[in-house]
């Protein structure tokens, strides 16, 4: 289970200090896959490299199975907008580092990962090299890459925006019915707001200056363990979309009166 | 439909082999015209033959010098101290470089430093050198890493830095140290500007290594150009200008073919 509570993170440059987040109190249920809306701004990624260690609050806890997080654990995995398979490793190699970094490499995480690969539909695609992948497979590769050590909690930020819509879709699939069939724990981050609704349990809807936590939405019980995309042709989606879409218009509006 | 594709494409094959052929014996002419006129200029007076020589003597002393084994000798000593220069100042540079992306206060105390360095013209610092090392080979090794070494390390450094940030927080996100970072990820993303220094340091090297054999060697290219213009023996300064141009273009060739190789490693890895 992860909790955060009263939680800040103050940026300091030159020329000022900003108020990133400000009193972000939250649980994450075992098991359970929540996401992070709102406005741009609103410190979505910046909780999200909070809970991946990358760098400590200003004040506040953060409880990982009651432990603090102080630096990145194995623990944890984190996607990216972007793959960022290093060119110059084949998709293999590119798995493997993330066993060598997290110091988890030997003959069976490398064996599981290798199958992980091929239930993605990549395994003749091992010795290749990113650069010959598209898009899409890239960021299969990418998933497994993550999810090869084993991590318990996934940090999902904003993997999909740089897919085209179909490829994203498909994908939204697979992660979704992946990371349900590991019982993993999950946190997206994202702009789309139908793709919060189809892949999460609930939504934290950030408002902004200083980002905090404005809302949290229950998804209807019936989504939560259809697919995405199900989800998405669901006749109740659209009138759940709207009652998260006027609260993220006022969100939005709030920001824009402010500022 | 087939065959015509086919025979669309060895004409154009065809018209490329040709174009290839045209510039080859275009090239080939005017190396052969050049030759000529000096020449032929030098014989009809109209270049001073005390000065510019002419082809022919150089080549009998040329002939000379390979016979006794001279131009053996003072080529390779000279091709010798280059290539050491080169790599010694590839690497130093890159090492530098590293040590400078490995410590930012270090980098912050260092960088007006590299700027002066970077900016002084090296060869001033000749004399220096020699009588730092003595007045030997050491010096001219010295001389031409000295060339290439600042240039590399700022050019390797700022690539250090400028390798995409998510590439680290990829890393970092596994938990990866300073260490495991400049291995797996910074290093290998700035192999190509590393390898590409090379060729730039070649070029460095040899400047370098000339300007160290005119003032100490007693041997090597160098030596014998500022031999031959001492004495007035313009023949063996043309002789070593042509050996030097020889060797300093199989020289960048070599390279080049070398960095097509270790890219194609890399890419392999």
């Amino acid at each position: 289970m992860l909790s955060l509570t009263d939680v800040d993170k103050v940026y300091l440059t030159e020329n000022e200090a900003v108020q990133a987040v400000s009193s972000i109190n939250l649980t994450v249920e075992n098991g359970e896959f929540v996401s992070f809306i709102g406005p741009s701004g609103c410190g979505k990624t910046t909780v999200l490299s909070l809970i991946a260690g990358l760098f400590n609050p200003t004040s506040g806890k953060i409880l990982m199975d009651n432990k603090e997080i102080t630096g990145p654990t194995e623990k944890t995995g984190y996607m990216l907008q972007e793959d960022y398979l290093f060119p110059w490793l084949t998709i293999q190699k590119n798995i493997e580092l993330g066993l060598i970094i997290t110091n988890l490499y030997n003959e069976q995480t490398k064996k599981d990962a290798m199958t992980l690969l091929s239930d993605l539909g990549l395994d003749d695609k091992a010795n290749a090299f990113p650069s010959e992948l598209s898009g899409g497979m890239r960021q299969r590769a990418a998933l497994v890459r993550m999810l090869a050590p084993k991590p318990s909690l996934l940090l999902l930020d904003e993997p999909f925006s740089a897919l085209d819509y179909q490829t994203k879709l498909k994908l939204e699939d697979l992660v979704f019915s992946t990371l349900k069939q590991q019982n993993k724990t999950a946190i997206l981050v994202t702009h789309d707001l139908s793709e919060a609704i189809a892949m999460s349990d609930r939504i934290f809807l950030f408002s902004s200056r200083p980002g905090t936590i404005y809302r949290v939405f229950d998804v209807p019980a019936e989504f939560k363990d259809k697919l995405p995309l199900e989800v998405r042709n669901d006749p109740n989606f659209h009138l759940f979309f709207q009652t998260v879409w006027k609260e993220l218009e006022k969100v939005e509006n709030q920001n824009s009166n402010t500022s | 439909m087939k065959t015509k594709i086919q025979t669309l494409h060895s004409q154009y094959l065809q018209t490329k082999r040709k174009d290839k052929r045209r510039v080859i014996s275009c090239q080939l002419i005017l190396l052969g015209l050049l030759f000529l006129s000096w020449e032929l200029f030098s014989r009809i007076q109209w270049l001073d033959p005390l000065i510019f020589s002419m082809p022919s003597k150089v080549w009998n002393l040329m002939a000379a010098k390979i016979a006794d084994g001279t131009l053996f000798t003072h080529a390779s000593v000279t091709l010798s101290e280059t290539i050491i220069g080169f790599i010694l100042g590839t690497a130093g540079g890159t090492l530098i470089a590293a040590i400078l992306w490995w410590s930012p206060f270090l980098s912050k105390v260092l960088d007006p430093y590299l700027v002066v360095l970077n900016s002084m013209p090296k060869v001033a610092l000749g004399p220096i050198i020699i009588v730092a090392f003595g007045p030997g080979m050491t010096s001219i090794i010295a001389m031409g890493a000295l060339l290439s070494i600042v240039i590399t390390t700022l050019v390797v450094y700022n690539a250090f830095r400028q390798v995409d940030e998510n590439y680290k927080k990829v890393l970092l996100t596994f938990g990866a140290s300073k260490r495991q970072l400049f291995h797996y990820a910074i290093l290998p993303a700035c192999y190509p500007t590393i390898i590409s220094t090379l060729k730039v340091n070649v070029g460095l090297a040899w400047v370098g290594v000339i300007v160290g054999e005119f003032l100490v060697a007693k041997q090597g290219l160098g030596y014998l150009i500022i031999y031959g213009f001492q004495v007035f023996q313009f023949q063996q300064v043309m002789m070593s200008l042509i050996v030097i141009a020889i060797l300093a273009t199989v020289m960048y060739k070599m390279i080049e073919s070398l960095e097509k190789i270790l890219m194609k490693r890399i890419s392999k890895y």
